[in-house]
């Protein structure tokens, strides 16, 4: 059976990165030709290029999605730890307000946003786009660290201060390796929620801070299948980088994790 | 308690940004759109710009310029335009001017007009993101209405010598007057395209064309509104219905509109069920150019003559694609540059659209194997060296002739009754 399992999950996210890769050195393929007539690399040459911005983009993306990650860990963790633990009046409404920009198309919400960005001089820096790629990414941090949470033994926390540990070694050694496989699947979500951004990068980046999206949006539009395949390549690898890594990290069985089932 | 406390404000925080996200509901969204063409909506009524930097001279607009960047907005879809662009435009401009080009790709013009919709809301009067625009059409109209265009400019330029300003054709673009608040960078005629192996003689009339569909049925179908290429389709059946562009060109009259669009619906509604996958679907406009090269279908159309021969020269059409224009005309419009109200940098902004206008830029942009572009300049005031050289350029293999093409050009109508076609195709030929 897993056999079963692990050859379907590697031909779904295999076969159709073959065909990018495929695409990627075709020059002309048409219909009904099993494999391009003509191959070349002029789309990877474009790609890596200076007139494609995709490496300037890549760099960008990279240093947005890990501050993003950053910061939801500093505000979701405390925060899935409330919601998760402890009841108090109002919960389902505030459960309900951390949903509402899924619910709410991100456009409409970065529109407002972006006026008020541009009063308070954040809008086309690093720091205004994290900070506005928070908003779709929190509520999922906040929402699986709850779901942690929810699973966590609270006593063993009160077991480990009555036997003499202080406060920070609770927090080391107790709650941070039972809740860790958590916390790498709420900031892998963070990340690459972040890393797919594009109207809210574009509005609040102002064109200053090019993102691997804003390059690769107005391709795909471009018709050129060769260079939208390679710079797709070029988007998915660290996707699939993260996925594997966070992978390992998550097979060592956690009982924590009992909600997500196994990766 | 402190540790309650820091869950609350952990808690707070995450709200805060919720609360933030949605207080912009309000504010408009743009629409779903195609690439780089479809119209922002239009704004609120805003305080009239002031403040914006002027120049007596063109010598005080280069020194303004020497130094600083040029933020260009523009439709980043094609990676011949995006090449084109830096090493035509961004290299002379920085050896010759010492300003830097940043080009922004986007999506869609849109983006940029809403961009600076929203700073203008924002109270941004001076150093605005945004220093030049891609534009033509609805985007136009939408900031010279809103009056939130820097100008104007466009005639002062040196380079302006080279436009035929005067010429109904440049001094109106969708209907609206430029009146010097866009200057011109690109002309493009609607074509349509084909599979000479599949077609060997193109029908020239949109009766031959229903008789053609008839005949071969799957094999013909256009893009679906708000597709800027199926809403021009549609715009050229108007012109077909009328006889001619003439009633569409003045204010929207509902009396001709109600005259001239039952014939239109009539004609889409009758072919629609040989259309491709019998018209139950209409494609997106850029998986036309896949469903042509894949034989699905044996026509595309592009609102660039050009076109296909650059993308045979690319490698996505097969060789046997050809070009043609109706008997009766096709629509042509030209494209423009615009400086935002507050652009930052509207001196660099300035430099950049006179250099486009040059003649030396003007024959690279013409020249089929670097742009394969048609040019709004008119050749005929450059000097005889560059004129000479226009004319030993060879068309691309697929591309008509510039006589041909001129011969056929028919204007635009004015933006607003683009928007009422599209409304009523959706109503009349979609929805039924």
């Amino acid at each position: 059976m897993t056999h079963i399992g692990v050859v379907a999950i590697v031909l779904s996210v295999g076969l159709p990165l073959l065909a990018l890769v495929i695409w990627s050195f075709a020059f002309r393929w048409t219909f009904p030709d099993l494999l391009p007539s003509e191959w070349g690399g002029s789309a990877w040459t474009y790609t890596f290029g200076p007139n494609s911005r995709v490496v300037e983009g890549l760099w960008n993306s990279l240093v947005i999605g890990l501050v993003v990650t950053a910061l939801a860990i500093a505000v979701g963790l405390p925060a899935g730890r409330a919601l998760g633990l402890s009841d108090f009046r109002g919960k389902t409404l505030v459960e309900w307000l951390l949903l509402m920009p899924i619910i709410v198309p991100p456009i409409v919400a970065t529109m407002g946003i972006h006026i008020t960005f541009i009063r308070l001089g954040l809008a086309g820096t690093y720091l205004g786009v994290s900070l506005v790629h928070l908003i779709p990414t929190i509520p999922y941090f906040v929402l699986i660290m709850a779901s942690v949470f929810s699973n966590y033994g609270v006593e063993l926390e009160e077991t480990a201060r009555t036997l003499g540990a202080n406060r920070r070694q609770v927090f080391l050694r107790v709650m941070l390796p039972a809740i860790m496989p958590g916390i790498v699947v709420a900031s892998m979500f963070t990340f690459l929620i972040s890393w797919s951004q594009y109207v809210t990068t574009l509005l609040i980046g102002s064109g200053r801070i090019i993102t691997l999206p804003l390059v690769l949006f107005p391709v795909i539009s471009g018709g050129n299948q060769a260079n939208a395949a390679a710079i797709s390549l070029v988007f998915v690898a660290p996707a699939i980088i993260v996925l594997i890594l966070s992978s390992r990290k998550l097979s060592q069985d956690s009982a924590i994790m009992g909600g997500f089932g196994r990766l | 308690m402190a540790i309650r406390s820091t869950r609350w404000l952990a808690v707070a925080a995450s709200l805060s940004l919720v609360v933030a996200a949605c207080a912009g509901a309000a504010s408009p969204a743009p629409q779903s759109e195609a690439p780089g063409t479809s119209a922002a909506p239009s704004p609120a009524p805003v305080a009239s710009p002031e403040g914006p930097p002027t120049y007596a001279t063109w010598e005080e607009v280069l020194a303004a310029a020497s130094g600083t960047t040029v933020n260009w907005f523009m439709w980043g879809g094609s990676d011949v335009i995006n090449e084109n662009v830096d090493n035509d435009i961004g290299k002379p401009l920085k050896e010759q001017f010492n300003v830097t080009l940043n080009r922004v790709p986007i999506n869609d013009t849109a983006d940029a007009v809403n961009q600076v919709l929203n700073e203008s809301a924002a109270g941004v009067k001076t150093g605005g993101s945004i220093d030049l625009i891609w534009i033509n059409g609805e985007n136009f109209r939408t900031l010279k209405e809103a009056n939130l265009l820097y100008g104007p400019w466009a005639e002062d330029l040196p380079n302006a010598i080279y436009v035929p300003w005067g010429d109904g054709a440049i001094d109106f673009d969708f209907g609206t007057p430029v009146e010097g608040y866009e200057s011109p960078w690109g002309h493009a005629q609607f074509v349509f395209e084909y599979d000479s192996a599949v077609v060997s003689e193109p029908p020239t009339t949109f009766e031959a064309l229903q008789e053609w569909i008839h005949a071969n049925p799957g094999q013909f179908t256009y893009p679906a509104i708000p597709d800027f290429i199926g809403s021009v389709f549609v715009r050229h059946l108007f012109y077909w219905a009328a006889g001619g562009p003439e009633p569409f060109l003045g204010a929207f009259d509902q009396a001709v509109f109600d005259q001239y669009a039952p014939k239109v619906w009539d004609y889409l509604n009758d072919i629609e069920p040989d259309l491709w996958r019998e018209g139950t679907t209409y494609p997106q406009g850029p998986a036309m150019s896949d469903l042509l090269a894949n034989k699905e279908v044996a026509f595309n159309m592009a609102y660039a003559p050009g076109n296909a021969s650059l993308q045979i020269s690319q490698g996505v059409y097969p060789e046997s694609i050809r070009t043609f224009v109706m008997e009766s005309g096709t629509l042509s419009n030209n494209n423009y540059v615009a400086i935002p109200f507050n652009a930052a940098n509207p001196a660099g902004a300035m430099v950049l659209a006179n250099l486009i206008l040059s003649p030396e830029l003007q024959l690279a942009m013409a020249d089929p194997d670097r742009w394969g572009w048609e040019i709004p300049t008119d050749p005929a005031t450059w000097p005889a060296d560059a004129q000479q050289q226009l004319a030993s350029f060879k068309r691309g293999v697929a591309t008509l002739s510039a006589e041909e093409l001129a011969a056929a050009a028919l204007p635009e109508p004015r933006a607003e009754w683009v928007t009422k076609m599209e409304a009523g195709w959706i109503e009349n030929v979609l929805e039924k």
